[in-house]
């Protein structure tokens, strides 16, 4: 978490589109919220592409984590990489969005 | 695409909607998905054009939101505490100290649990309600627009909340609510006046 903060100061970089994903705004406001203690899951990274595809990190992170506002609850998913590998230059967030509850019928 | 790696990126013109408007930009796209790569060259597009929308359409950072007449007569009295200060940067302030240091700070959050139970927060609810307007800077209509996207409610009730929540905090006559008004809100309070 703390990583995760760090390098989002230094230099965030957000995938965003004009459906799920959501901007840097949510995202820093998210930052916020999250309790200290998370621990993300790691998978390896499967593609050099992408912004610093090749000195990124190449393990990928993701957790999925709900916060609450005004005793509204809420869960996202968050999955990205740090860049450079072994170093808190950046974080690139290749997806932010809210996770859907499916609810079996 | 929810799984896309955004590994095909071009830079190019593109276009996304904030707050009911069209902000126009250049930005890596990806084009397996259309997703662009939000960095610090869009942010500073971003904040060129939030200024410009802010000169031109002051009144889109505007928030309005309703007070039951409990709740006015509260903000009436605490407010003859700060002559010279207009009722709207009172309510600029508790908004926020309430989301920028109440929201984050899970033992100050626990103590609201009490206070919307409380029997002054529930007669917010009820009678008669007054309009109220605050104007925003492009920056914290920004922040808390964010904040009330992710809580999945609007801005204006967000706030609304967030004052009520305020204020009846500040009348509270339960001890220990009465002191951590006191001793770590109202200070809240008066660092954030003293800047206002």
């Amino acid at each position: 978490m703390e990583r995760l903060t760090i390098a989002a100061s230094n230099n965030l970089k957000i995938a965003k589109d004009k459906k799920d994903n959501l901007s840097k705004s949510e995202f820093m406001k998210f930052l916020q919220l999250l309790s200290k203690d998370l621990e993300p899951n790691w998978v390896p990274r499967k593609s050099l592409r992408g912004p610093h595809g090749i000195t990124g990190q190449s393990k990928c992170f993701h957790f999925g984590k709900t916060i609450e506002i005004l005793g509204r609850k809420k869960s996202y998913f968050c999955k990205g990489y740090f860049f450079d590998e072994d170093n808190l230059n950046g974080v690139y967030i290749q997806s932010f969005r809210e996770e859907k509850i499916k609810l079996v019928t | 695409m929810a799984n896309c790696e955004h590994e095909n990126l071009i830079l190019k013109k593109t276009s996304d909607t904030f707050f009911g408007e069209t902000f126009d930009f250049k930005a890596e796209v990806c084009q397996d998905c259309g997703a662009y790569i939000w960095d610090d060259s869009v942010e500073n597009q971003f904040n060129d054009w939030l200024g410009v929308l802010y000169q031109k359409k002051r009144t889109k950072f505007q928030v309005q939101f309703f007070l039951s007449k409990n709740a006015k007569d509260i903000l009436e009295e605490f407010s003859n505490n700060y002559p010279g200060i207009p009722n709207t940067t009172i309510l600029k302030i508790f908004v926020a100290v309430y989301l920028d240091i109440i929201e984050p700070n899970e033992n100050y959050k626990k103590r609201f649990d009490k206070v919307i139970r409380g029997e002054i927060f529930e007669s917010f609810q009820k009678g008669k309600f007054e309009k109220f307007k605050i104007q925003l800077k492009p920056n914290a209509f920004r922040e808390y627009t964010a904040m009330a996207h992710l809580a999945g409610i609007s801005l204006a009730s967000m706030v609304e909340e967030s004052v009520e929540r305020m204020l009846a905090l500040c009348v509270e006559t339960d001890q220990k609510l009465r002191e951590f008004w006191i001793q770590n809100i109202k200070k809240e309070f008066n660092r954030y006046l003293k800047v206002a």
